[in-house]
């Protein structure tokens, strides 16, 4: 079971993890790289619900608004991305949205993550794998 | 983007709102309906609602587990100002937590008391359908219920009627009041040793008591005759450990026939809350009375039945009557020529009565009973009082808490700028009262546990906090506990945080001004419980003295009786003649019923012979000679008993109230009629015979003839009473050695009528001691308090010329006038109530209005001390110390 809404309390528990400031620039999980993606290929129009629409049209898996916020906040934390809160709009009852937007940063993590699987998978073929009893 | 035609229902909304991270609330509720309306015109209504409430399920988890985290946390900071506060105000926080404290301990002892009262007899298995059956006797004119009955009863009534499952006699030797002493020797190898509680019991005993058989099957072990069953203490007692017991003989002494006895059994002591006590069971078998018929007179015995379940005991009940004609009938036509109906017609009556089981110890006080029994009506008293006093505590702890309240404004106001809400507020007092009301608590198990031992003898029981047996006790204590802390607690939180910071941190809240109505009103509330209390110790004691001191017709003092002294036989003359020749025996005089001890040795009902005033009495007895001048009655006509005078075996002599019922004006020479003519010869004064409860009824004194007395009353100088006490002794040892000499005071026996009385004039005082106690340290808080606010005040009157006694006066004027008044509400409730007590005796002391001004003047004699620490401590101090930051 995913911590949905309270990323919070799960840094408050973990205290070690304050402590690895290595990982900035490092490793991008692979849920921060599908969000990071799909933030970058929405431009203007990337908020929760369309982020989440998104992945599922791209990745056919659905995520839960839990881990989206979550994954979220982790990366606002490490400056992946950056939010903007809109103006009141009436279809969502004078409600605002948080918009993301990719910074320098998260461009160049995810150019880092597009090299590695690069690196990784050069001279493979997906009909290699097929054959594999 | 689409408009949106559903939006979440309202409580789904209300309940993402309420899970929802507390920063982003209205995002995420934004995202959840944007999400919704898309899924519902996608998927469908049911789609769109399965997800939302699937997403709400699983925060509710993490959702409780972060508030628990963020409730640890602020807990911790509680618990850190708390002790602080305490330490700060080390004074209040003394008083407060042992005035509850004490409370508390005064309700655990009650309510322990309360609880082993009502648990009566409830341990039986059988106890819900388990009814003592006891006989209700109508003579004209009064009605009698006796707890003994017929000897053929159970049986009858076990073949007659199919719904009792099951029936048991008991029958009971050295059956005496409680407090008498054993007289009923038991024999064990050459060792006798005097013992008491002995009965026999039916081969159905253990069928129908759940008492624990430790040894010996519970079938069996009553079954032959000549067996008995001991109890654990009597088997250490005799052979030092229960195993050795079995088989062994022990010779008993039972109305006047001694025989052997087989321990075929050993039981478990019996339990406290048991309405009987035994030592040792004999056999029914072995009891030669038992095979009486008779309806009437004879043989006795108690008899208890259990119907089966499903029964219905008054359609039981309603049938018994049939088996009254069906036997006491032709019993009363045959043995004695009495028409049954004529009988009947002539106002006498004849009925049995179901008294269910547990009802017994509280509610059955009727005549010969197993053992002296409590009264309902006392439970209800003391569990009143208990939560009396208990409100008396939470009062003060309400009290002290607001009055403290101004020393925490600075704090409150600072708190509420930093933005917490008025609720977190309120948790936070409430933390504080509940905290300080569970270390109370601790405190007052400890003190509970210090007192018991003391108070378990002013009782006369054997009280335990048995209260970590079990988990329903634990959780209920802690959940009172809770309880008190949060309700005590509520009104000085919702007080306390409802300070203005503003004007708090001016400076601008008058000190203490706030809620003083309030808890005046609370402290003549304690004082009124307090006064009544005092008022009704004083009453209950007065009457007490009264009942013991008053002019009751006889000289009860310096009177030894020797009992048993039927087992002198055809002695007993000499005896006797030997016993007055002594120099310090003023005289005796041989009776079956002395003052003090149940005058029922014969029932008749007497028919005038002249005229037809038929009286009932119960009180008829034998005496001789030398009755009247030993116990000092007055003999207003006629003449006592004479030797020399041979028909005097067919005279009576009565008191006044016989006289007044039978209706006669000169009584000497007239004839009554009851089983025989007897003639008047007679008429004592009217002396008090039975306790003060009752008034004096007819009473009818026998000459003694051909039979040895059971008790002889002996006048004795007061010099020396030892020696008298051995020389009887001696005296009786010469003449039969085997049945220990066994003797009792009059004056002693007569207190004991009154024990009752006694433990309840106890308790009352000890109640208005703790009442008193507590209600002192409320005032003495605030009185503290008060002086404190208005030192300033205090010493200005000082510099402008007051001397300290104007300065105490004008302190204690506020104390007294609530004093005052709650003497004024106390008065007539008190006199209400204590007057109904009063009416349960036939002679009393009279209430009169010195009672409420001595108790008035000691309640304000014990206000203006407890204040006049505070009022002279703040008189005496320098106007310098109080006026220099001016």
């Amino acid at each position: 079971m995913q911590l949905l809404f309270y990323p919070n309390v799960a840094t408050y528990v973990r205290k070690s993890d304050i402590n690895k400031k290595k990982e900035i620039m490092d490793n991008l999980s692979k849920a921060d790289e599908i969000i990071l993606l799909t933030i970058y290929k929405l431009k203007d129009n990337a908020y929760g619900v369309t982020i989440r629409r998104k992945i599922e049209e791209d990745t056919k898996k659905l995520y839960g608004y839990g881990t989206l916020y979550s994954a979220l906040d982790q990366l606002l934390k490490r400056g992946c991305v950056s939010k903007t809160i809109s103006e009141p709009l009436a279809e969502r009852g004078g409600r605002s949205r948080n918009y993301y937007k990719l910074t320098a940063l998260g461009a160049q993590a995810l150019k880092t993550a597009k090299m590695t699987y690069n690196s990784l998978w050069q001279n493979i073929e997906e009909s290699e794998l097929d054959m594999v009893k | 983007m689409k408009k949106f035609d559903e939006k979440l229902p309202f409580i789904l909304r209300w309940l993402v709102k309420t899970i929802a991270l507390n920063n982003e609330k209205q995002i995420i509720i934004g995202d959840f309906e944007e999400e919704f309306a898309l899924l519902q015109s996608e998927k469908g209504k049911l789609k769109a609602f399965k997800w939302i409430i699937t997403q709400i399920l699983i925060s509710v988890i993490p959702f409780f587990r972060s508030r628990l985290l963020w409730s640890i946390i602020m807990l911790k900071n509680y618990l850190k100002i708390a002790f602080r506060n305490i330490k700060k105000q080390k004074t209040y926080s003394f008083i407060n937590i042992f005035g509850l404290a004490g409370g508390i301990a005064c309700c655990l002892l009650i309510f322990l008391f309360v609880r082993f009262e009502l648990s009566y007899d409830k341990f039986h298995k059988n106890a819900d359908r388990t009814y003592r059956v006891v006989l209700e006797r109508k003579y004209p004119g009064r009605v009698r219920t006796f707890g003994l009955t017929a000897i053929p009863l159970a049986e009858t009534l076990f073949t007659d009627f199919p719904e009792v499952a099951k029936a048991v006699r008991l029958t009971t030797i050295g059956f005496g009041r409680e407090g008498s002493e054993a007289n009923i020797p038991v024999t064990y190898k050459e060792k006798t040793i005097l013992e008491q509680d002995i009965m026999f019991a039916d081969v159905s005993f253990f069928d129908v008591f759940s008492i624990n058989l430790l040894r010996g099957n519970p079938k069996t072990v009553l079954e032959k005759p000549n067996t008995v069953v001991i109890t654990e203490n009597i088997a250490e007692k005799y052979f030092g450990n229960a195993k050795d017991a079995i088989g062994k003989i022990l010779t008993i002494q039972a109305y006047r026939r001694t025989m052997d006895y087989m321990i075929t059994g050993i039981s478990e002591n019996v339990p406290a809350n048991s309405h009987f006590n035994y030592n040792f069971l004999l056999s029914y078998s072995s009891f030669y009375g038992k095979t009486s018929r008779r309806w009437t007179g004879g043989w006795a015995c108690f008899t208890y039945i259990v119907i089966k379940e499903g029964a219905d005991p008054d359609a039981l009940e309603a049938k018994l009557p049939h088996l009254v004609e069906k036997y006491l009938k032709p019993e009363l036509e045959k043995n004695e020529n009495i028409n049954y109906d004529d009988y009947i017609a002539s106002g006498n009556g004849y009925r049995f009565i179901m008294q269910p089981l547990t009802d017994i110890h509280l509610k059955s006080h009727i005549e010969f009973e197993l053992q002296l029994n409590g009264d309902v009506k006392y439970v209800y008293l003391f569990a009143l009082t208990a939560i009396f006093i208990l409100i008396l505590a939470f009062i003060n702890f309400v009290n002290l808490t607001t009055a403290r309240a101004a020393n925490r404004a600075k704090e409150i106001g600072i708190r509420k700028t930093f933005g917490v809400y008025r609720g977190q507020l309120i948790k936070q007092f409430l933390f504080e009262s509940t905290f300080l009301s569970v270390i109370s608590f601790l405190i007052a198990i400890i003190l509970a546990a210090i007192i018991l031992p003391s108070y378990n003898a002013v009782i006369n029981k054997n009280l335990e906090i048995g209260l970590f047996n079990n988990l329903y006790d634990i959780s209920g204590l802690i959940g009172v506990s809770l309880f008190i802390g949060i309700v005590a607690g509520s009104y000085p939180a919702f007080f306390l945080s409802g300070f203005k910071p503003v004007s708090v941190l001016r400076g601008e809240l008058s000190k203490g001004a706030k809620g003083k109505i309030l808890r005046n009103t609370l402290v003549v509330f304690q004082f009124t419980v307090t006064v009544g209390l005092i008022t009704g110790t004083f009453v209950i004691k007065n009457q007490i003295q009264y009942m013991l001191n008053r002019n009751i017709g006889y000289n009860k003092e310096n009177v030894l009786v020797v009992e048993n002294a039927q087992e002198l036989g055809k002695q007993s003359l000499s005896f006797q003649n030997e016993i007055k020749k002594y120099e310090k025996v003023i005289s005796l005089t041989g009776c079956f019923a002395y003052p003090g001890r149940a005058f029922a040795s014969g029932a008749a009902n007497i028919i005038g012979a002249d005229n037809e005033n038929v009286i009932s009495t119960n009180s008829v007895t034998f005496t001789d000679d030398d009755y009247m001048e030993t116990l000092g009655i007055d003999l207003i006509a006629g003449r006592m008993f004479s030797e020399e005078i041979a028909s005097d075996s067919s005279a009576v002599i009565i008191n006044e109230a016989a006289v007044s019922a039978l209706g006669i004006t000169n009584p000497i020479g007239k004839i009554i009629l009851g089983k025989t003519r007897r003639m008047i010869i007679g008429v004592v004064r009217d002396f008090n015979f039975e306790s003060l409860h009752h008034k004096v009824t007819p009473l009818l004194m026998y000459k003694i003839s051909g039979i040895s007395p059971t008790n002889i009353a002996v006048r004795i100088k007061s010099e020396n009473i030892p020696e008298t006490i051995s020389f009887i002794e001696n005296k009786w040892k010469s003449i039969n050695g085997n049945h220990p000499f066994t003797y009792s005071f009059l004056d002693k026996n007569i207190e004991l009528l009154y024990r009752t009385e006694q433990k309840v004039g106890k308790l009352t005082s000890f109640f208005s001691f703790i009442a008193v106690f507590v209600g002192c340290m409320g005032l003495f808080g605030l009185a503290a308090f008060t002086s404190e606010i208005r030192t300033k005040e205090i010493g200005i009157r000082k510099v402008l010329g007051a001397s300290m006694t104007n300065v105490v006066v004008l302190l204690s004027k506020e104390y007294i006038k609530i004093v005052a008044l709650s003497l004024i509400i106390a008065a007539p409730f008190s006199y209400f109530f204590l007057n109904k007590w009063l009416k349960n005796f036939a002679y009393s002391a009279k209430l009169t209005v010195w009672i409420f001004i001595l108790s008035g003047i000691l309640a304000l004699a014990v206000a203006f001390i407890t204040t006049s620490f505070q009022t002279i401590k703040s008189a005496v101090c320098n106007p310098v110390d109080t006026l220099k930051h001016e």
